[in-house]
């Protein structure tokens, strides 16, 4: 059963879907009806380590490094327009063979030159990210960009991070100053 | 007052104190209409009555309300008393005639006493109708956003874009309220400029809509004979009463509310506009400047008519059509027969390819006549009109001809039914050969 997360909420993984393995991260918009540039959404995802670096810059995910070195971040490429049913970007993380010196995945969502076409999330129609359980699909934590990130172009979505032995999943919900190159320089990629 | 950007959302819960709210537009640079388009939860029109605007001004249920106050165009909303079925209401905003957002310089969307939106011509592209702001239900609750977007398209565009399998239907409903609004706006002038005018516009109106011609748009031309015999119409003023007959006419085709009338008898002179600020005595004073003269002569009138309209045949023979978008319909008064038949027969032979149609109305007695009194009367004032009127060797039938005993002979109802007796088949005819495009 889907956990209704609020900002800064976080849900036991391990224990919520026992054996759970993979995690799917879906992004989500309409593509735009109205005249002017497209709305262009990206979603990125960053391997840390307890620093809350990344070990070097292909532990960033996006859509020009689709597939982590270690095979346990896959990106599903990028969708310039929310064009297409369902999920428009994924993001599948196999718990399984994310390295032991990664302490958390970030996932994040940026909105492609938001500052050049004068966009942000509120302007997109029915925006959102999700986190499901890669098995079975069950949505675990869900934000909705359009409502509650209304005016910001670039966004935290969540962490999927190690507590022991166990994976949490903590919705951040957490609006980012900048577009996706000052992002992943955040989490120290030579981006 | 919150500054509100483009994609901002406002729950307005905790911002009003009831279900009431105002939200007041502003724009400076270019002229624009504000209307409110109240959706359903798959974000289509409810129906065409909850389109709200200066025209319709209230929404049935009465919580959607227009009014405008100089320069402020306002939307009252009680959101308790709209249906449930209504989740989204939209306030667009449109650029009246020619242009696009660019022609703007500024505006202003503000929720009174809480928050506004402030917007300029940089924050658009070439938009001709935008989304400016939209009031929607988001868990039961109502919600302000700022959405900034919009259609190169023009509302045509947006009621598409509200409008699903209705698409097809719902642009000629704004194009004919745009007709209306257009209407609406030229009666406010002529109810300021020339009230007299206002029952004769209504007529037409009705006449016109008889007809299908509800919403046709063409250019109106009155020519007047000034021979000496018209001497006395002129004097009693029956003359000037019929030119605002027409005028009325040219205020239902022609958004200018002008009409071009052309006075000829020996010579034709250049047009002059008659409009609804010099109406008045705009006759008297025409025939100040051009008093009147001894001969008659309808080619004449007619060659400076063609060339005045359609300069690229200059008046000369014409045997191919000239199309063209909008056109000339030329009420053409006389009181007598002219003096130059066959140059009067050759021009309206060339003018059957051109996008004119004229109507003869000859003043005295005739076997054309409405008048039953007159019709047992065997002989006829005009012969060559009723001739002209079946003329042989035209592209088309472009003439049409009747006569009265006076210009004020028929009720003004009577009048405008008659003077759309063959119009409508001529603009059918000239569409079919490709003079009107």
């Amino acid at each position: 059963m889907a956990i209704s997360l609020q900002k800064g909420g976080n849900v036991n993984l391990s224990k919520e879907a026992p054996g759970l393995k993979k995690i799917v991260i879906g992004l989500g918009w309409d593509p735009r009806a109205t005249d002017g540039s497209a709305f262009d959404l990206d979603g990125s995802a960053y391997l840390l380590k307890a620093d809350g670096k990344v070990r070097a810059d292909s532990d960033f995910i996006f859509y020009n490094n689709l597939k982590s070195t270690d095979g346990s971040v896959t990106h599903s490429g990028d969708n310039t327009t929310g064009g297409g049913d369902g999920d428009d970007e994924k993001v599948l993380v196999d718990l399984t063979m994310v390295p032991a010196e990664i302490d958390k995945i970030a996932v994040c969502v940026t909105i492609h030159q938001a500052e050049e076409r004068k966009q942000n999330f509120g302007q997109v129609g029915k925006a959102y990210m999700r986190c499901l359980n890669g098995d079975g699909n069950a949505e675990i934590a869900r934000f909705d960009l359009s409502e509650d990130g209304s005016v910001e172009t670039a966004m935290i979505f969540g962490e999927i991070y190690r507590a022991g032995a166990e994976w949490k999943f903590k919705a951040i919900g957490q609006g980012f100053k900048g577009g996706l190159g000052p992002l992943a320089r955040s989490f120290g990629v030579n981006a | 007052m919150t500054p509100l950007l483009k994609g901002q959302r406002l729950p307005l819960a905790n911002i009003l104190s009831d279900s009431r709210c105002q939200i007041d537009m502003a724009v400076t640079g270019h002229a624009a209409d504000f209307s409110c388009f109240a959706l359903d939860a798959a974000d289509k029109l409810v129906d065409e009555s909850y389109m709200t605007f200066f025209n319709q001004p209230a929404s049935p249920c009465g919580g959607i309300q227009f009014s405008q106050v100089n320069a402020i165009s306002s939307f009252s909303f009680n959101l308790n008393v709209l249906p449930a079925t209504i989740h989204r209401l939209v306030i667009a905003m449109s650029i009246d005639g020619e242009g696009n957002m660019q022609a703007i310089q500024s505006g202003t969307v503000v929720l009174k006493d809480h928050a506004s939106y402030a917007f300029s011509k940089a924050d658009f592209e070439n938009e001709k109708a935008v989304m400016l702001a939209e009031l929607y239900r988001k868990d039961s609750q109502w919600r302000l956003m700022i959405v900034g977007q919009g259609f190169n398209g023009g509302l045509d565009a947006l009621v598409q874009h509200f409008g699903g399998e209705v698409a097809a239907a719902e642009p000629a409903t704004v194009a004919d309220n745009a007709a209306n609004e257009q209407r609406i706006s030229l009666e406010k002038r002529v109810e300021k400029e020339a009230p007299q005018l206002i029952n004769l516009v209504k007529k037409a109106t009705t006449s016109l809509e008889k007809v299908g011609l509800g919403s046709h748009k063409a250019k109106v031309c009155l020519v007047l004979d000034i021979s000496g015999s018209m001497g006395g119409l002129y004097k009693s003023g029956a003359v000037q009463k019929f030119a605002e007959k027409i005028l009325a006419l040219g205020c239902k085709f022609d958004d200018d509310g002008e009409i071009d009338v052309f006075l000829f008898g020996k010579n034709v002179h250049q047009p002059v506009a008659m409009g609804l600020q010099n109406c008045q005595a705009f006759v008297q004073q025409a025939i100040h400047t051009y008093p009147l003269e001894g001969d008659t002569r309808y080619g004449l009138a007619m060659e400076a008519v063609r060339k005045f309209y359609v300069p690229a045949n200059n008046g000369q023979a014409a045997t191919q059509v000239s199309p063209a978008n909008l056109p000339v319909y030329v009420m053409f008064v006389t009181d007598g027969s002219t003096s130059d038949q066959s140059f009067t027969e050759k021009q309206l032979k060339w003018a059957s390819f051109e996008p004119i149609f004229w109507q003869f109305m000859g003043i005295g007695k005739g076997r054309k006549s409405k008048s039953k009194k007159l019709l047992s009367f065997a002989s006829s004032d005009f012969p060559f009109l009723e001739k002209l009127d079946e003329l042989q060797g035209r592209c088309i039938d472009n003439a049409s001809y009747f006569s009265v005993a006076a210009p004020d002979e028929l009720s003004d109802d009577e009048l405008y039914d008659l003077l759309m007796s063959e119009y409508p088949e001529w603009i059918k005819l000239a569409k079919s050969r490709g003079i009107l495009i």
